[in-house]
C-alpha cells in the first residue's frame, strides 16, 4: 500500500487550498447531553468538501454522541451544527437526511430485510414515506453496493452476510442516501486488520473520488492517522485537540487523554510515521 | 476488497414472488367468499348461492326463502370475517412494527381488554342501554378507545412512546383491565353474564349484519391506505429508531400516528366482533415469511391472507358443533398455532431476534 494509493497527501494539499470554501459541516459552540449529564461542550468544528475527519478519543469520550449530534438524530443541549453553512435544526428531516447520511455502530442485528432492501433504505429520504423504488432509486442502489463491492449480494438476506460485508452494506445505504456528508461510527469494528485497512481505503477513495465529506469514528489511532486528512480528539468533554494527525497526535497529548505512553517510529519500508504504546506503569488506570 | 475475499457462495433468499402471491389470494380471497356462504346451520349448495346471488344482481326474482338467507344473513357475516380478518392483520403487523416486538398482537395497548370491561357493563349493568342493538358495540368502543388513551397518557407522561415502554404499559394495564371486567361479571346477579361475556371476550361473527358493515369496513381500508401510504417510513422504523431518524423519518411524530390509527383500528374491530385471537399475531409472520418484511408488500399479503384465513375459520365456528356456534379464538388458535409452527419451521426467520 503506497501513499499515492491512499490518496492522502493530494487531498491534505488540497484542503490546505481550499480555505475560502463553506464547510461542508460545521459546527458552533456545539453541547450534548445524555439524560442530565453533559457529555461535550464547546465543540467547534469544520470539516470542508472532500475531507476525511477522524473521531479519536477513549471509550466514553463522546464519539457517538457527537456523530448522533451531528446526524440529527439527537438535539444539541447547546448551540448548533451547520450543513453546507444551513443551521441543521432549521431543515426540515427529510431534507436534513439529503444532506448528511449516518450509519451507526451496532444495527440491522436480525433483520430479514435483503442487502439491497436494506440499501434502498437510503432512498427514502428522496422519495418521501411511501418510500418506493423508482428507476433513479434502483440505480442509486445499484451504485451504491457496487461502490462497496457489494453487488453480487443484492438479493442475499442481509443477515447471512459476513460480518464485514455487512458494514459495507450499511454502508452502502448511507452512499444510497447520495447525501453530500457520510457519518460512520466505528465502521471497522469487528473486522480483522485486512478488512479494516481495506474498508478505510474505500472510504479514503469515496472522499477523494466524489468529493464526500466524511466524518469517522475510529478506535486504532495508527489507522486514523494513516486514512485520516484531519483527526479531532475528544476528551474530558470537549475538543482536546483538532489537526493533522502529526501534529495532533503527539505523546503528551495521547498520555493526557489515553493514559499511554507513546513513542514514534518510522516504518522501515514505507517510511511513514507510526505510533507504538506502551502502557504507563505510573497511571492507575489500565 | 476483492482479492481479500472471494465472492461467498451463497443462495438468494427464499421469497414467492409478490405478484404471484397477490394473484392467488386475491382470487381466493372471493372464491372463499362465495363458497363459505353456503355453509351453516343451513347448508346450501354453490348452485343456490350463485343463482341466489345472480337474482340479487340481475334483479330477477329469485326463491325468497334463499334469498333471505344468503343476502340478509350470509353475506354480510361473510363480508364482516373478510373485514375483521383482513384488518386484524393489518393491526398486528402495524403493532409489531410499532414496537418492534414480535409477540406483539392487536390488543397489546390494553384495548381488547378495556373493550371487554365496557362490554362486560352493557352485559351486567346494562349500560348504554338505549344504543338498543349497538349497544354492545358502544359499550366496547367506548372502552377501547378510554383504556388506548389511557395507556396513550401514561406511556408518553413516563417519557415517550418507546417500544418497551409501551409494551410494559399495554400488559400491566391490560391485567388491570382484565381485573375491572372480571369483578363486574363476580358481582353481577345475572347467572347468564359470566357466559355471555366469555362468549363476547372469544369473538363471533354471529348477527353481522348489513347495517353495522360500513364502520369497520371504512376504518380498515382507511388505516390501510395511510399503512401503505408511509411504508417505507414503517420499513425504517422497524430497523431502528435510530435509523429511522437519520433516513428523515419523524420517529416521535409517526409513533404517535401509529398509535392512535392502532387504536382506533383495534378499537372499531373489537367493537363489532370481540377479542379473535391469533389473527393479528400470526398472519403478519405468515406474511412476512412469505415475501418478506417490507411493509409496502407484506401488508397487503397479510390483509388478504387474513381475511381468507378468518372466512374460513367462521365457517368452522359455524359447523363443528352444528346447530351452537363455538367462538372465533377457540378455531384460531386451534388452527393457527401449527400451521404457524409448520410455517416457522421450514425457514429462516429473525424478525428482530437471535436465531
Amino acid at each position: 500500500m503506497s501513499l499515492d494509493r491512499l490518496g492522502r497527501l493530494d487531498v491534505a494539499t488540497e484542503t490546505a487550498t481550499s480555505g475560502a470554501t463553506t464547510p461542508a459541516l460545521a459546527t458552533v459552540g456545539l453541547a450534548a447531553d445524555i439524560g442530565r449529564r453533559r457529555i461535550l461542550t464547546g465543540i467547534d468544528l469544520e470539516v470542508v468538501p472532500g475531507e476525511v475527519l477522524g473521531l479519536i478519543g477513549p471509550n466514553g469520550s463522546g464519539k457517538s454522541t457527537l456523530l448522533r449530534t451531528l446526524a440529527g438524530v439527537r438535539r444539541p443541549a447547546a448551540g448548533h451544527v451547520l450543513l453546507a453553512g444551513r443551521r441543521q435544526d432549521a431543515l426540515p428531516a427529510r431534507e436534513r437526511a439529503r444532506s448528511v447520511a449516518f450509519v451507526a455502530q451496532e444495527e440491522a442485528a436480525g433483520t430479514d430485510l435483503l442487502v439491497g432492501e436494506m440499501v434502498a433504505l437510503g432512498r427514502v429520504p428522496h422519495r418521501g414515506a411511501w418510500g418506493g423504488l423508482d428507476a433513479d432509486s434502483t440505480a442509486a442502489v445499484r451504485a451504491a453496493l457496487d461502490e462497496v463491492d457489494l453487488g453480487y449480494a443484492i438479493n442475499q438476506p442481509l443477515d447471512q452476510l459476513s460480518g464485514g460485508e455487512r458494514r459495507r452494506a450499511l454502508i452502502a445505504r448511507g452512499l444510497a442516501q447520495e447525501a453530500p456528508v457520510l457519518l460512520l461510527d466505528e465502521p471497522t469494528n469487528h473486522l480483522d486488520i485486512g478488512h479494516q485497512l481495506a474498508l478505510l481505503r474505500r472510504i479514503r477513495a469515496l472522499a477523494a473520488g466524489q468529493g464526500r465529506t466524511v466524518v469517522v469514528a475510529l478506535h486504532d489511532l495508527d489507522l486514523a492517522s494513516t486514512f485520516c486528512d484531519r483527526l479531532a480528539v475528544l476528551h474530558d468533554g470537549g475538543l482536546a485537540a483538532c489537526g493533522r494527525p502529526d501534529d495532533v497526535l503527539t505523546p503528551a497529548l495521547l498520555h493526557d487523554a489515553f493514559g499511554v505512553l507513546a513513542t514514534r517510529v518510522t516504518h522501515p519500508l514505507t517510511g511513514r510515521t507510526h505510533l507504538l504504546f506502551s502502557h504507563d506503569e505510573r497511571e492507575s488506570h489500565p | 476488497m476483492h482479492s481479500l475475499e472471494a465472492v461467498p457462495q451463497r443462495r438468494d433468499a427464499r421469497r414467492a414472488p409478490v405478484p404471484l402471491v397477490l394473484a392467488v389470494l386475491g382470487p381466493l380471497a372471493v372464491v372463499t367468499a362465495v363458497v363459505s356462504i353456503g355453509f351453516g346451520a343451513e347448508p346450501l349448495p354453490v348452485g343456490v348461492v350463485t343463482d341466489a346471488l345472480q337474482d340479487r344482481v340481475l334483479g330477477r326474482a329469485g326463491d325468497p326463502a334463499y334469498d333471505a338467507i344468503v343476502w340478509d344473513i350470509r353475506i354480510p357475516r361473510t363480508l364482516l370475517a373478510l373485514v375483521v380478518g383482513a384488518g386484524l392483520a393489518i393491526a398486528g403487523a402495524g403493532m409489531q412494527t410499532l414496537v418492534r416486538n414480535p409477540l406483539a398482537d392487536p390488543y397489546l395497548l390494553g384495548v381488547s381488554s378495556g373493550a371487554s370491561v365496557g362490554a362486560t357493563a352493557v352485559i351486567t349493568m346494562g349500560v348504554f342501554a338505549g344504543a338498543g342493538l349497538w349497544a354492545l358495540s358502544s359499550g366496547a368502543l367506548a372502552g377501547a378507545l378510554a383504556a388506548a388513551l389511557l395507556v396513550f397518557g401514561i406511556a408518553l407522561l413516563q417519557g415517550g412512546l418507546t417500544p418497551l415502554r409501551l409494551v410494559l404499559t399495554g400488559t400491566v394495564l391490560s391485567s388491570a383491565f382484565s381485573s375491572v371486567a372480571a369483578f363486574m361479571v363476580f358481582r353481577s346477579a345475572e347467572p347468564q353474564a359470566a357466559q355471555a361475556v366469555l362468549f363476547w371476550l372469544l369473538g363471533s361473527l354471529s348477527g353481522a349484519t348489513w347495517g353495522q358493515l360500513w364502520l369497520p369496513a371504512v376504518t380498515v381500508g382507511v388505516c390501510f391506505a395511510v399503512l401503505l401510504g408511509c411504508s417505507g417510513w414503517l420499513d425504517a422504523l422497524a430497523v431502528g429508531p435510530d435509523t429511522a431518524a437519520a433516513l428523515g423519518v419523524p420517529v416521535r411524530g409517526l409513533r404517535i400516528g401509529l398509535f392512535v390509527l392502532l387504536a382506533v383500528l383495534v378499537g372499531v374491530l373489537v367493537a363489532v366482533a370481540g377479542g379473535i385471537g391469533f389473527v393479528g399475531l400470526v398472519l403478519p409472520h405468515v406474511a412476512r415469511l412469505l415475501v418478506g418484511p417490507r411493509h409496502r408488500v407484506s401488508l397487503p399479503t397479510a390483509a388478504l391472507a387474513g381475511a381468507v384465513f378468518l372466512v374460513w375459520v367462521d365457517v368452522a365456528a359455524r359447523v363443528a358443533v352444528r346447530p351452537t356456534e363455538i367462538p372465533l379464538s377457540v378455531v384460531t388458535g386451534l388452527v393457527g398455532a401449527p400451521v404457524f409452527l409448520f410455517l416457522l419451521g421450514r425457514r429462516t426467520y429473525r424478525f428482530g431476534g437471535e436465531s
